[in-house]
């Protein structure tokens, strides 16, 4: 494993924040994708910020130890068309590894960190069915390539493609996601922590329902809107490691920005080569432009 | 193991695949031909009649979502200015005159590529004038009068300029300039008729700033007329 200094590592982080990727549009829940999109000339940039703490990861000893782990991902979607946009993400790591006495490495910390595979991605949205008024369903699909970042401890080193659904339906003030993704990955990152990293094949499921707590109605001048969230999020890998989240959270829309929190932590997980994911807290905030 | 061998060998087919297909989309994608939205003096069916347009769109459901459609509206040639109103869906443009005016197909394009659909098509006169008085209802005063607050001395030439700018919003009756106060009563014909909006961007119009609009004290909802 390499070690590197933690304000190399940190920097590293900040300077991921500022680097172009890919990222989605409106009423998306904070964890999945969504059927909503920039239109056609429109940017969206988007910049998320999480903390994950993991326990029983697997070390390079045979052993098992505990990783905080904070990461960057800079998000950056363009509309080509109004049902086609692009999108590309490029996440930032730092790890902090704790392991305990009995690990054959000793009792110590390390960092790692650096910049994690990048992605680029299409998305597709083949029916949007509009009532009268704010109330939508949309079904879109996405198709994309998660590439190498030849980090040697968060890179797969690999071009691993990917395609999924997703559909989103507004309702007055009740808004319903859900979509499934799958991943072909053709190969692993050393010693993989977070499940999705491994080297087979990666499927996630995920639900979401948004409720509007603010405006109760919309009038004629803009005005944000605030919004609770819940979210399943199910991923699974297909050697058998699975992780069942829930995710409460909040989402701020102002007409050209938005804001959000979430916090997701697991109701069912088995993991063996990948490790036990014990809480996750994401902020971000998306800026139309 | 040879489960897992399989697995990633058709993994690995499967990324070729994906990757060509992203590939050949993207590329039709920056393909696509944009339909030219100026040059549209001549009487083809697409054109719009009058200085305004009105028409709904389908598919509004947050903020971000009007926004999207404004930046649609913001490049379009020959559209002067254009209000996108999220509680009823309804869009008022404003046409120019000139060469660039768009075209009713041009305009449906631009709602397209926003990502919404068009619920109906140019709506007449009458509803036209409705979707105004809409947006002014929307945040209407609903007193018989307000005063409005201006920042700062206002020169006798700015006060005229903007009485008369006031005077010509539907709705109202009479405009009373208090310089040595800066500040202007505007007297309403009917009560809810005009709006809060409307009174600020007549005053805002000549480079002043609202810093307040207050009712009339009384009001229609306290039952005093």
């Amino acid at each position: 494993m390499t070690t590197i200094r933690p304000y190399t590592a940190a920097l590293i982080a900040a300077v991921g924040t500022l680097l172009p990727t890919v990222a989605v549009s409106a009423q998306q829940a904070t964890n999945q994708a969504s059927a909503t999109q920039p239109g056609k000339g429109v940017w969206v940039f988007r910049e998320r910020l999480a903390y994950m703490r993991f326990e029983n990861a697997p070390d390079d000893g045979g052993g098992t130890q505990d990783v905080d782990q904070f990461s960057a991902e800079s998000i950056l979607a363009y509309g080509i068309t109004g049902d086609l946009a692009v999108m590309a993400h490029l996440p930032a790591k730092v790890r902090w590894f704790t392991r305990g006495r009995d690990s054959a490495l000793g009792d110590r910390r390390d960092v790692d960190g650096g910049l994690a595979d990048w992605t680029l991605m299409g998305q597709w949205r083949f029916l949007r069915v509009d009532r009268v008024g704010i109330d939508t369903a949309r079904y879109a699909m996405q198709f994309g390539v998660e590439g190498p970042s030849y980090n040697e401890a968060l890179s797969s080193e690999s071009f691993d493609p990917f395609i999924g659904l997703s559909t989103t339906h507004i309702v007055g003030r009740h808004g319903f996601g859900g979509g499934v993704r799958y991943k072909f990955n053709t190969d692993s990152v050393p010693n993989p922590v977070e499940i999705g990293d491994g080297g087979d094949g990666y499927l996630t499921a995920d639900l979401s329902y948004l409720y509007r707590l603010s405006p109760e109605a919309y009038g004629s001048e803009p005005e944000g809107s605030t919004y609770a969230q819940i979210e399943l999020n199910a991923r699974y890998e297909v050697d058998g490691d699975r992780q069942n989240l829930i995710a409460p959270g909040l989402l701020y829309e102002a007409p050209t920005w938005a804001a959000e929190i979430s916090v997701q932590v697991p109701i069912d997980q088995r993991t063996t080569d990948t490790a036990d994911l014990r809480v996750s807290v994401v902020a971000g905030v998306r800026l139309l432009f | 193991m040879q489960a897992r061998s399989l697995v990633n060998a058709i993994s690995r087919r499967a990324a070729v695949i994906v990757v060509f297909s992203v590939s050949s989309l993207l590329m039709a994608a920056g393909c696509e031909t944009i339909p030219t939205t100026g040059s549209t003096t001549s009487t083809d069916a697409g054109e719009v009649a009058g200085e305004t347009v009105a028409f709904d769109v389908a598919g509004l459901s947050c903020p971000l979502c009007a926004h999207s459609l404004n930046k649609q509206f913001d490049r379009m040639p020959g559209v002067l200015d254009h209000k996108v109103d999220l509680s009823t869906g309804r869009v008022v443009l404003t046409l120019s005159d000139g060469p660039d005016r768009p075209t009713w197909q041009a305009i449906e394009r631009a709602v397209s590529d926003g990502g919404f659909t068009l619920a109906t098509g140019p709506l007449d006169a009458e509803a036209i004038a409705v979707a105004r008085r809409d947006i002014a209802v929307a945040d209407a005063i609903e007193a018989h009068g307000a005063t409005i607050y201006v920042a700062g001395p206002v020169d006798a030439e700015s006060a005229d300029a903007m009485r008369s700018q006031l005077s010509i919003i539907d709705g109202v009756s009479e405009v009373t300039p208090r310089l040595d106060e800066s500040r202007f009563h505007v007297a309403f014909t009917e009560a809810g008729r005009v709006g809060e909006t409307q009174l600020r961007d007549a005053v805002e119009l000549f480079g002043y700033t609202v810093t307040d609009v207050i009712p009339d004290g009384d009001t229609v909802e306290g039952g005093a007329s």
